[in-house]
């Protein structure tokens, strides 16, 4: 399998205070030693509630952001990155009629006449299951899940290799939602696309994903094969998570409550970050976590996980 | 409990909303938003309301509260009586006496519901002291111990704080502590935990069932979330288009869904299906509520749609326990 975008060991960190003559003395830090890979056709979940640094991760991958230190390998051209954001009513310039937005990333790149563009538009508009007789309507014509179809639209608009999804159904009701997952996973098919799909819907990833990333004030906590991650999840913070998820058909909720907030990434915390709001914390937490394979591509970063 | 309460006749329900229907104008017409929609919530009950955007869940909620704006609906048809009081005939000043006392509401977006200007204590004790004939320490008093029900640790300084420094589960815990201020007999939270991440919506939905069970009010809580529904509603309705389709005990409603939309609404979560198999989804679009709907209002949308389903109302079917109702014409034993 061939590498489609990598990371090696990314740290992103965001001024956030200054001292009286203006110099930065305090830093957010949003990722802390991010490395992963994404390969051709394959989707990556990167799971993780909000604080842990996704959506950051999202920016260092369609390179809006450069990483404070670390590299980004495979991304020769931006070209070959898309990005699909969680709000299509802001993500769509209201102005514009819809075959102007899914062509703009193609017009940005070679300028080609109108003509050839609203081919393309009325092609992609098809492909996405919209009809190409609306494409001079503008986006307030269209319902959200409509919307969120024009945002895949353009995204695909550039024959991409990879497609960040940053929380694209999280908008949409659960009918809508499973529309977009399948026009998705149809395109994937069509298209041997790679996907890197961001959410905090435990739900979504593991019907969507192949290979699962944990995420937790910045870190990768866990990382493998989905059936593993979900399966046997090794980090009490995976662990935690998908116990916290609602579900059906089973009773009435435990009375019992856990601590939830979440430490600041202004500092630091010392050791392992998880150690306040864990419960199996025990001697070894205070030390720095590094991620260790479980064996079978499952990584975990806690000194107590076994196999 | 204050000198203003009114007894209640402890077998009536304590929120009751029979046969409402209830309109917007628009240019050249109306907007039919809710249509004979009956919900009963019993006392010391928590029961969910469900259903996607556009159902006229959160309609429901604003009309029991009467919280819609006045000029701005109509109510057709029905009647709303929440603790023994006719809510759709009372006047301002009933309505004040009934609202953040005996009624509170919990909104979705903590941020918003919270008044940026002032610190979380002099929120709480203006709520505290609106209601009660209590001096200012001792609803100083009063709100520390709220907060810490909530498990807020360091209460005497959040209260100092404002909105702002606090974060999104530790404002809505504070919502929840300023609803619960005044001793509630019926709460309405409306997608109280949406805007929250999973963990802390756990906790915060754990606190507010405890709380409501510590001192007996009933909750309506309203959410799009079928598995919310399924770990804290005892009884539950399910919404489309403005009407409720289908109601019964939480369990038996997800268990043995008898309506083709709740059956759809099942089978359309990812959960539902292997993965990356394709979901269930749900095809066209929710019918424009402006129009007269002679007949189901899912019937453009439905499996087993007939043509009597586009001419006429379906009917109301109960169990014969009536613990479960469907409003559909299918007949009895036939499955989607």
């Amino acid at each position: 399998m061939t590498e489609v975008i990598g990371l090696e060991n990314v740290f992103v960190r965001f001024p956030a205070g200054h001292d009286w003559l203006g110099r930065v003395n305090s830093h957010a830090h949003a990722l802390n030693g991010v490395s992963l890979a994404v390969e051709r056709g394959q989707t990556l979940g990167i799971l993780g509630e909000s604080g842990c640094g996704k959506s950051t991760l999202a920016q260092v991958m369609t390179g809006l952001l450069p990483p404070t230190s670390g590299k980004v390998t495979g991304r020769l051209d931006t070209s070959r990155v898309s990005i699909v954001l969680q709000d299509p009513n802001s993500s769509l310039d209201p102005r514009m009629p819809v075959w102007r937005i899914v062509t703009e990333p193609v017009f940005l790149h070679s300028s080609p006449g109108k003509h050839s563009l609203r081919q393309l538009a009325a092609s992609l508009l098809g492909r996405v299951g919209l009809r190409p007789e609306h494409m001079d309507r503008h986006p307030h014509e269209f319902s959200g899940g409509q919307r969120q179809r024009i945002a895949i639209a353009r995204a695909l608009s550039s024959q991409p290799e990879i497609i960040i999804l940053d929380e694209p159904t999280s908008a949409l009701d659960v009918s809508v939602q499973a529309q977009i997952l399948n026009l998705l996973l149809a395109l994937q098919a069509d298209r041997g696309l790679a996907y890197v799909l961001i959410s905090h819907n435990v739900s979504v990833i593991r019907h969507f994903c192949d290979v699962v990333a944990v995420m937790y004030l910045g870190q990768i906590v866990e990382q493998g094969p989905a059936d593993a991650v979900f399966g046997r999840p090794s980090h009490p913070y995976t662990r935690a998570l998908l116990e916290a998820v609602p579900k059906i058909g089973q009773g009435r909720a435990k009375a019992r409550l856990d601590e939830t907030e979440l430490p600041s990434n202004r500092m630091l915390p010392a050791g392992c970050y998880f150690r306040n709001r864990c419960p199996d914390a025990t001697t070894g937490c205070e030390e720095p976590q590094v991620l260790r394979n479980l064996g079978d591509r499952h990584l975990t970063r806690c000194h107590r996980a076994t196999a | 409990m204050t000198a203003h309460r009114h007894d209640v006749d402890p077998a009536e329900p304590i929120l009751s909303i029979r046969n409402l229907s209830l309109e917007f104008p628009v240019w050249r017409g109306a907007l039919h938003a809710l249509e004979d929609v009956t919900i009963t919530v019993g006392a010391g009950q928590i029961v969910g309301v469900v259903g996607e955007s556009g159902c006229g869940k959160s309609v429901t909620a604003m009309a029991a509260m009467r919280l819609l704006p006045e000029d701005s609906y109509r109510v057709t048809n029905g009647t709303i009586t929440a603790l023994g009081r006719d809510i759709v005939a009372a006047n301002e000043a009933e309505l004040l006496e009934l609202r953040g006392s005996e009624m509170a509401m919990i909104f979705q977006e903590p941020l918003t519901a919270l008044n940026p200007t002032r610190r979380i204590g002099d929120l709480m004790v203006e709520v505290i002291r609106a209601h009660q004939k209590i001096t200012k320490s001792e609803a100083l008093a009063k709100a520390e111990l709220l907060l810490q029900q909530m498990r807020i640790a360091d209460a005497k300084a959040v209260m100092r704080r404002y909105p702002f420094e606090l974060s999104g589960g530790m404002r809505q815990r504070i919502v929840i502590a300023i609803a619960f201020a005044n001793d509630p007999r019926l709460v309405i939270a409306d997608e109280p935990t949406t805007a929250l991440d999973v963990t802390v919506q756990r906790q915060v939905l754990t606190l507010l069932q405890n709380r409501a069970r510590d001192v007996g009010a009933s909750v309506l809580l309203i959410t799009h979330d079928l598995g919310v529904v399924s770990e804290y509603t005892d009884f539950m309705y399910v919404m489309y288009a403005g009407k409720v389709i289908e109601s019964g005990s939480t369990d038996e409603v997800l268990q043995s869904p008898r309506h083709p939309y709740t059956r759809a609404l099942l089978q359309a979560g990812p959960e539902a299906a292997p993965p990356k198999s394709p979901l269930a989804a749900i095809q066209g679009n929710l019918p424009d509520l402006r129009n007269i709907i002679a007949g189901c209002r899912y019937a453009e949308r439905c499996p087993l749609v007939a043509d009597r389903c586009r001419s006429s109302k379906p009917p109301w079917r109960q169990d014969a326990d009536a613990r479960q109702g469907f409003a559909c014409w299918i007949e009895e034993g036939s499955s989607a």
